[in-house]
């Protein structure tokens, strides 16, 4: 197998030459030097001021990491993001497409390319964090143990960004920056999961690196030396970090790869969606049952039932509610998937990019019982609590069949309708609902009825049936409406989907304007 | 060297391209003509890789592209319309990033670089930034852009927007000598009197549909050949009319006022041309000029693509 390489890859030097050029290479290099050197000479000169900054060289290591962080997770991310956007909003990339370079080094050349100042930025720093290091009491392991996190990190938020940049290009004209928003919910949903489990080593913490850049500090204060316990297994934090990243960064590589090669498809396919989905529940398991520790090995138990199965059910929503948009077929997609039928040639199968989203919902369901069921037998031994499970699965469940009925509408009629219903839904009838509590000063049904759409309502007042019967007309409220919802999407998704086969079925026949 | 099979596009609620079937033999230049949202830059966008058709095959150089897509286009030139460049590049370096996509050598990248440069006569501006050039020159920076691989396939979208007469003169010499070389040159354009100057073949588009297709003669044989006979004496003959109207092959024959010149609709080929010269010379008509002008692609595409259109 021939190595990609990148003196002579092309994408990588389109992005590469312009931002090398002496002139910009020396006021951006110098720019970040010269801000090092202020740190450093900075921290220094306030021991002359303040007798107790004695660990100077500790605040000064510290200041200058971030500065390295900065530059490589945030603005080398925006970059790659905003370059892989250009690239495909501007049709350069199909010259690339139609050209006889590997799709390998495509993706190498795009995720590389446009970040490459943030590189040499980095790169540039580290003599001036080791210099920190060797002056202060951070131990050179640990120091550059840190440097080895910034670069997983940064490989892992440059992925990510291309493929957002690549899979939402920005429109021109467009004001916001769609990568951004795609960071968030992706870094986000590990963060936010760690804090719901109550653990206090979220794993989300490891997708920027954050234990592993925090440890040469916490070692040099006198704390022992930290590590993660995965599974019940003690792992060096770095080690950690590249279990939490490393796949994470295949799911993305897979994904760019898909959408250089066949840009009209979802950047995922469906099985990749459930190999994820399975993965991100790894995580999530072994978070809810891992902390960071000082020395000691301790498996330790979640913050407790209801806590942890709200928990659970809530992320099985987010992650499934994430992949369904790549695992719903657009109408064009499922039209031509149809079309294909029609004349007998090959498709992908049941799990088929153009097929309904309806058998992938129903296996999600299927692989979040079986990790639900997982972890309550691995941390309690008991029966788990149905009823949050059994909310999410209602919630994805229309979930999933509205966002199929939106997205098997021609463009010109769907409109904004669907995020409309979907903001009702989950925004202002919940708000009225919670007015209406606020003024009465207790839960009326009613007002249980106007916030059973919302799943964050839904999924944590069934959580709550396990701890007394006073909460049964919610959770009552929160299954009707929920099954109501499930049977009119499902209904309204089947009709368009009859549609659509009939009008393909049509369009093979010869029509008057065909003749 | 460029075949498509049954070849279907779609676009939500569009047909954009309707089971369509072409083929490009080597050394032919075909032009490819219709009206807006016909399909063309579908069809080649289809033919270049960089859309999915929703079905049907695709061969370049007897290589199946969808299936082999990196093989196929080791000697593919695209060119789309509005060409994106890269701006903050220089000439050369925009050209050079094309010859390590193409997997050229270095040596041989270089060289391409050059002749490419030279080519389209941008060889003074090799070192100014992209940006700089007007947009002529721009657009010939993306015809050296596609002349890079030495391309054995081209597929062109509106190659002349944006170029000056003289760009346009040599963009059609270029094209000329590709396919003189034995390329299968594809290109589409709305400056149907350009295309045919070079073109051997020509496929007219209407709604996703082929309406006719196949070389400019061939097409006239089968739609009817049609074109205007002129004839001019050097004093008025008196059996002119009589004379014109007896051949079969003419229609709405009109006289001029001072009987020096006739014009009438011609149906027939060569023969029957020089057969009717001859009758007119025979009849005692001093015959000055004599000339029948054929339809060219313009012609025809009014009688068809408009036709179709309407």
């Amino acid at each position: 197998m021939k190595m990609p390489s990148l003196t002579r890859n092309a994408l990588f030097l389109r992005f590469c030459r312009p931002q090398c050029r002496p002139a910009r290479l020396q006021s951006v290099l110098g720019l970040f030097l010269m801000l090092q050197v202020a740190i450093i000479v900075g921290c220094y000169l306030l021991t002359l001021y303040a007798a107790a900054l004695e660990d100077w060289a500790d605040i000064a290591y510290g200041l200058v990491l971030g500065l390295q962080a900065v530059v490589l997770l945030l603005i080398g991310s925006s970059g790659v993001g905003t370059g892989a956007s250009q690239e495909s909003s501007s049709g350069a990339l199909d010259f690339h497409r139609a050209s006889p370079t590997p799709v390998a080094d495509q993706v190498l050349g795009i995720v590389l390319g446009p970040g490459i100042l943030a590189w040499l930025c980095f790169a540039a720093g580290i003599p001036g964090v080791l210099l920190c290091a060797i002056l202060g009491r951070v131990s050179l392991p640990y120091a550059l143990e840190a440097e080895a996190s910034l670069v997983l990190s940064g490989v892992f938020l440059h992925v990510v960004s291309a493929v957002i940049g690549l899979a939402w290009p920005r429109r021109t004209g467009a004001a916001t920056q769609p990568q951004g928003v795609g960071l968030g919910v992706i870094i986000g949903l590990l963060l936010g999961s760690g804090v719901m489990t109550g653990s206090p080593a979220p794993l989300g913490a490891f997708l920027v690196g954050i234990p592993a850049l925090a440890a040469p500090v916490l070692a040099a204060s006198q704390y022992e030396a930290p590590s993660h316990a995965f599974f019940g297994l003690l792992l060096p934090l770095l080690a950690t970090q590249c279990i939490v990243q490393v796949p994470l960064v295949v799911f993305a590589l897979v994904g760019l790869r898909r959408a250089i090669r066949q840009p009209g498809r979802p950047v995922l396919s469906k099985p990749v969606c459930l190999l994820l989905a399975a993965w991100l529940y790894i995580l999530f398991m072994a978070q809810a049952t891992a902390r960071v520790q000082t020395g000691r090995l301790a498996l330790v138990r979640p913050a407790g039932d209801e806590v942890l199965g709200t928990a659970m059910a809530l992320f099985a929503m987010v992650v499934g509610g994430v992949l369904a948009l790549m695992a719903t077929p657009r109408y064009a997609l499922f039209c031509a998937g149809l079309r294909r039928q029609h004349e007998g040639l090959p498709t992908g199968g049941i799990l088929d990019d153009a097929r309904s989203n309806a058998l992938w919902a129903a296996a999600f369901g299927a692989l979040t019982a079986a990790f639900y069921t997982t972890l309550w037998l691995a941390s309690s031994g008991g029966l788990p609590p149905w009823p949050p499970f059994c909310a999410m699965l209602l919630y994805f469940g229309w979930l999933t069949q509205s966002l199929e009925w939106s997205r098997l509408r021609p463009t010109r009629r769907r409109g904004s309708l669907y995020p409309l219903l979907l903001a009702a839904l989950w925004l202002i009838l919940p708000l009225l609902g919670w007015a209406v509590v606020q003024s009465t000063g207790e839960w009326v049904a009613w007002a249980c009825w106007l916030m059973s759409a919302c799943p964050v309502f839904g999924i944590i007042a069934s959580a709550k049936v396990t701890g007394g019967a006073g909460d049964l007309p919610a959770v009552g409220a929160v299954f009707a409406a929920n099954a109501v919802l499930l049977v009119l999407f499902a209904a309204l998704a089947q009709k368009a989907r009859g549609h659509i086969r009939a009008t393909v079925t049509d369009a093979g026949k010869p029509r008057p304007e065909n003749r | 060297m460029i075949k498509a099979r049954s070849l279907r596009v779609d676009y939500e609620e569009v047909t954009a391209v309707f089971d369509l079937d072409l083929e490009v033999a080597a050394g032919q230049v075909y032009g490819l003509i219709g009206p807006n949202g016909a399909g063309k830059t579908s069809t080649i966008r289809a033919l270049a890789g960089v859309l999915e058709p929703t079905y049907g095959d695709i061969e370049l150089m007897g290589v199946d592209a969808r299936r082999r897509p990196e093989e196929a286009s080791r000697a593919l030139g695209y060119m789309p319309d509005f060409a994106p460049l890269y701006t903050d590049l220089k000439v050369w370096e925009y050209l050079d990033v094309f010859g390590l996509a193409y997997l050229l050598s270095d040596r041989r990248r270089r060289e391409r670089v050059e002749a490419c440069l030279a080519q389209v006569h941008l060889s003074e501006k090799r070192n100014e930034l992209v940006r700089g050039l007007s947009r002529g020159m721009q657009q010939r920076l993306a015809l050296a852009k596609t002349l890079i691989p030495e391309p054995r396939v081209l597929l062109l979208d509106e190659p002349a927007s944006g170029l000056d007469p003289i760009g346009r003169i040599e963009l059609r010499e270029i094209l000329a000598a590709l396919a003189r070389d034995g390329a299968a040159v594809l290109v589409s354009s709305h400056i149907l009197s350009e295309l045919s100057e070079y073109c051997t073949a020509v496929g007219i588009m209407e709604r996703g549909r082929m309406v006719i297709s196949g070389s400019i003669d061939s097409i006239l044989a089968r739609i009817g050949s049609r074109g205007t006979l002129r004839v001019r004496l050097v004093r008025p003959h008196a059996g002119l009319q009589e004379t014109l109207a007896q051949c079969p092959c003419l229609a709405e024959v009109a006289v001029a006022a001072d009987g020096l010149g006739a014009q009438a609709r011609f149906a027939g080929g060569d023969a029957e041309a020089a057969q009717l010269l001859a009758r007119l010379l025979s009849a005692g008509a001093e015959v000055s000029a004599f000339h029948v002008v054929r339809e060219d692609i313009e012609d025809i595409f009014m009688r068809i693509g408009a036709r179709e259109v309407s």
